[in-house]
């Protein structure tokens, strides 16, 4: 449908150095993705002054109120001037009154809770519960009002852990319908390590820069928490910890013939979420780990049950 | 409604900035005067696509080049109506844009400045009709004003074009 014209040919052979790139292709597909991701909101009407309609308004409401204010605030100054004595308290603060408002808070604030008790079972039903709980997400709400007079409750769960994890549901009240809720895997999937984070920090203070070198319990606990679950502690019929160390250490004795003691082992149990490519990861080397590797060590791997065992880096023989 | 995977979707998408990307990143450009909102006005244009790619897909839309016309004409508006553009003139002459190859011939630039310079009222019809490729009728539809009304823009349009032409 081109049409050759003065004009076309003009503008494209001006703007011949304008192209939509692939720099523009990613973005776009990016942008989409990540507001696809998003969950549905209701559609706020962008607010317009219009001059004429404002003016009216003023003419209209803003100016008999003001008048009317000003007559009621001089009508009120007489009566206390003219009945010393007598209770000035405003009509809010009557006792129905406040019952009143105290009822239609108890009953904003019930509704509020029933949906994010909604929303907590949509999240049990669709993530991965055996990662996070919802009690370890903090939860904020928040309502819209539509025409029709239901509300549209935006229940947001957020990692207490701040790894990125999130989780929301829209749920419509008072009917209770779940509208619209997020992708499940970003509610268990951590998206990022913020190292400098306190509670990170607290977490290298007082293990070691190395992960490795920590604790079974806290290896498994900070991956949980931060990336995702890769790691896990041995089950039942599967290698301890310790039973790996040492298998690791005689296996890699054996296959080097190193002539050094290998005191030390540091296993480690990686797991993928299937759990069928489990598999242990053990650095041994002659001097504990600190604050640097040494520059000797041995790397071995094997299944969970110590079956495949081979030797995946090897620093003390530079040919192997 | 047929729901599609997101890669059927992502490969439509992909399609449509392959097949419309080019000219509707330089319909922005002329109507905005600015490369950077072009760009903008490009993406947030197929963004937007993304949303209905359904029924672009399910055959809803007859046309999909007047139907992206239409979003990045209203894009562009809105851009031009945002804070920023009101307060901050960074439109910018032709000649200042690095985007025409040296040999571009002198009228080239000449009337694409010209038209760049028109109101928006006339710039939008000239875009769509001349350079988009649009009878006057879906002109009229893809800016929700009335067939004479465009025509009447399109006439007094042509007429300020010859001026200025005339005048540089």
């Amino acid at each position: 449908m081109k049409s050759h014209n003065p004009i076309h040919d003009a503008i494209d052979e001006s703007l011949s150095g304008v192209h939509f790139d692939l720099t523009d292709m990613h973005r776009v597909l990016r942008a989409s993705r990540l507001r696809e991701e998003e969950p549905v909101r209701p559609p706020r009407r962008r607010m317009r002054v219009d001059l004429v309609f404002a003016c009216a308004m003023l003419l209209i409401l803003v100016v008999p109120l003001s008048l009317f204010a000003v007559r009621t605030r001089t009508t009120q100054t007489t009566h206390v001037v003219a009945a010393p004595g007598i209770s000035t308290a405003g009509p809010i603060q009557t006792p129905e009154l406040r019952e009143d408002v105290i009822a239609t808070q108890t009953a904003q604030s019930g509704e509020e809770s029933e949906a994010i008790r909604i929303a907590r079972l949509c999240f049990e039903a669709q993530c991965d519960t055996s990662i996070f709980s919802f009690e370890e997400y903090a939860v904020s709400v928040a309502c819209s009002e539509e025409a029709s007079g239901a509300r549209q409750y935006t229940v947001d769960m957020t990692s207490i852990y701040g790894n990125g994890c999130r989780f929301t549901v829209v749920v419509s009240m008072p009917s209770g319908e779940v509208l619209q809720y997020s992708t499940p895997d970003l509610a268990t999937m951590p998206t990022y390590l913020d190292t400098s984070a306190p509670e990170i920090q607290a977490w290298y203070e007082k293990n070691g820069p190395y992960l490795f070198t920590w604790s079974a319990e806290d290896q498994v606990e900070f991956s949980r928490r931060y990336e995702g679950g890769s790691l896990r502690l041995p089950t039942e019929g599967e290698l301890t910890f310790e039973e790996a160390s040492t298998l690791a250490r005689t296996f890699a004795l054996e296959q080097t013939g190193y002539s050094g003691s290998l005191s030390y082992a540091y296993p480690v149990l990686y797991a993928e979420s299937s759990g069928s490519s489990a598999c242990y990861v053990v650095y041994c080397c002659d001097t504990p780990v600190t604050d640097t590797l040494p520059e000797q060590s041995i790397t071995v791997s094997f299944s969970p049950t110590g079956e495949n065992p081979s030797i995946q880096s090897n620093t003390l023989l530079p040919s192997f | 409604m047929a729901s599609y995977t997101q890669e059927a979707r992502e490969q439509a998408l992909v399609r449509l900035m392959s097949q419309h990307g080019d000219s509707i990143k330089r319909m922005c450009c002329v109507y905005l005067r600015d490369l950077g909102a072009a760009e903008d006005a490009a993406q947030e244009t197929f963004i937007k696509a993304y949303a209905h790619i359904d029924s672009l897909m399910e055959g809803e839309i007859q046309s999909e080049k007047a139907w992206l016309s239409r979003i990045a004409i209203n894009t562009c508006k809105d851009i031009l109506r945002s804070s920023w553009m009101r307060h901050i003139d960074r439109r910018k002459a032709i000649e200042e844009l690095p985007l025409a190859a040296p040999s571009t011939h002198q009228e080239s630039l000449e009337l694409t400045e010209a038209i760049m310079k028109l109101p928006p009222k006339y710039k939008e019809i000239v875009l769509l009709h001349y350079y988009q490729g649009f009878n006057l009728r879906t002109c009229s539809q893809i800016l929700g004003i009335s067939a004479p009304t465009a025509s009447r823009h399109l006439a007094q349009a042509a007429k300020r074009l010859r001026l200025e032409l005339e005048r540089g």
